[in-house]
């Protein structure tokens, strides 16, 4: 498929849950966008790969969650998900708790899953000084937070 | 916190974990198992070779049939038929707008976008295609008649980047085929104004004006590769 395919793997199903907090949507996702990068290869160049990857499965978690929100209630909450974990630093995860979704979600990609600026850029449709000034403005939100604990 | 440290790193990826997914190592076991089909790469040059083999060939002999006039002409005829020659090349901007989006006009644009490149691609190459034979073709007319008929080209150009340009404007406003008619009008509009100056308002080709002369192609060459560009993403995205 393509290079590290093995980590672009848990990568993107991290994203993934995120986005639903729910194990079986996320990896459903997960590997219908591996799915549809293979599909879309034979017949299409596709030079970058990992924002194809992102988008697509950016775009299936919209519509999944569009579908469940009004049936059932997510398995796990982020709350709960959060609980059992041994986090040492318990004030930068206050400070990333009171990020928007889509800030947290820009962590994420940047510095969770190291995607590429570029990558990122793609994914959101905006230029990669865009990007560079959205990460900015989350870190310095960040630090204010952190600063104001 | 300019950049996170690795301490950061940590927490923020301990905050981002996600519990173990459970089917990856089937799933990607199966995957290793599809044959993959690559679709070979493709050149450049291949491509624009092919996409000049669809442009009619009625273009080509159309141009080159003004600009060898334009040549003898120039070389051996009253200079004034020069001018009714040179109001005859907003119709070659015309003919190439309308070349350009035969498959719009026609109802290929669905066929065109299964290809492995979008349809603004291909109404790019086209036009730079198109574009770049003609500028060609003057050129090499120029350089063949010598002497005032490198200035003449300036005064030839000017006509010809307004009607691109204004071309580029009207088919990206215009659905496809209405467009055409009206970047039609719009080339005899350019033809006749062309005309008129040359006989009304003589004056502004003084050798004075060159620079200014000059100075417009550049602006309207800036301008037609700008709306150019605009109007076959425009159309791509339209379809």
């Amino acid at each position: 498929m393509f290079a590290g395919t093995d980590g672009e793997y848990d990568k993107l199903y991290r994203y993934c849950y995120f986005k639903l907090h729910n194990v079986q949507a996320a990896e459903d996702i997960t590997q219908e966008a591996f799915l549809r990068l293979i599909e879309n290869s034979r017949y299409k160049e596709i030079k970058n790969p990992l924002a194809f990857l992102y988008t697509v499965a950016r775009n299936l978690c919209t519509d999944e969650y569009r579908r469940k929100k009004t049936v059932e209630i997510p398995e796990d909450l982020p709350a709960d998900s959060h609980e059992d974990k041994i986090i040492e630093n318990i004030s930068l995860q206050t400070a990333l708790d009171q990020l928007t979704d889509k800030e947290r979600e820009i962590i994420l990609l940047r510095y969770a899953n190291e995607v590429p600026v570029e990558d990122i850029g793609k994914i959101y449709g905006i230029s990669r000084f865009a990007v560079y000034r959205e990460v900015k403005k989350i870190l310095k939100k960040l630090e204010g937070r952190l600063s104001y604990e | 916190m300019n950049k996170p440290g690795k301490k950061d790193l940590q927490d923020i990826r301990k905050y981002f974990e996600a519990p173990e997914p459970q089917g990856k190592q089937g799933f990607l076991q199966k995957v290793s198992q599809i044959p993959v089909y690559a679709p070979g790469k493709t050149s450049i040059a291949y491509i624009t070779w092919v996409q000049f083999s669809y442009i009619s060939k009625w273009l080509w002999v159309l141009s080159a049939f003004i600009f060898v006039c334009i040549f003898i002409s120039s070389r051996y005829i009253a200079e004034d038929m020069l001018w009714f020659l040179s109001a005859a090349l907003p119709f070659i901007v015309t003919f190439s707008l309308s070349e350009s989006m035969r498959s719009i006009i026609y109802g290929m644009q669905e066929f065109e976008m299964s290809s492995r490149f979008t349809l603004k691609s291909v109404i790019m190459l086209r036009v730079i295609i198109i574009g770049g034979v003609n500028m060609f073709m003057l050129l090499v007319t120029a350089g063949l008649s010598g002497g005032g008929m490198c200035r003449n080209m300036l005064y030839m150009l000017v006509p010809y980047l307004s009607s691109a340009t204004g071309g580029f404007i009207i088919l990206r406003k215009f659905p496809a085929r209405e467009g055409v008619y009206l970047s039609s009008v719009f080339g005899a509009v350019i033809s006749l104004a062309n005309l008129k100056s040359v006989y009304s308002y003589s004056w502004i080709y003084d050798t004075r004006y060159t620079g200014i002369w000059l100075a417009a192609i550049i602006v309207l060459l800036a301008a037609a590769s700008y709306e150019g560009y605009k109007m076959a993403d425009a159309i791509g995205s339209r379809a």
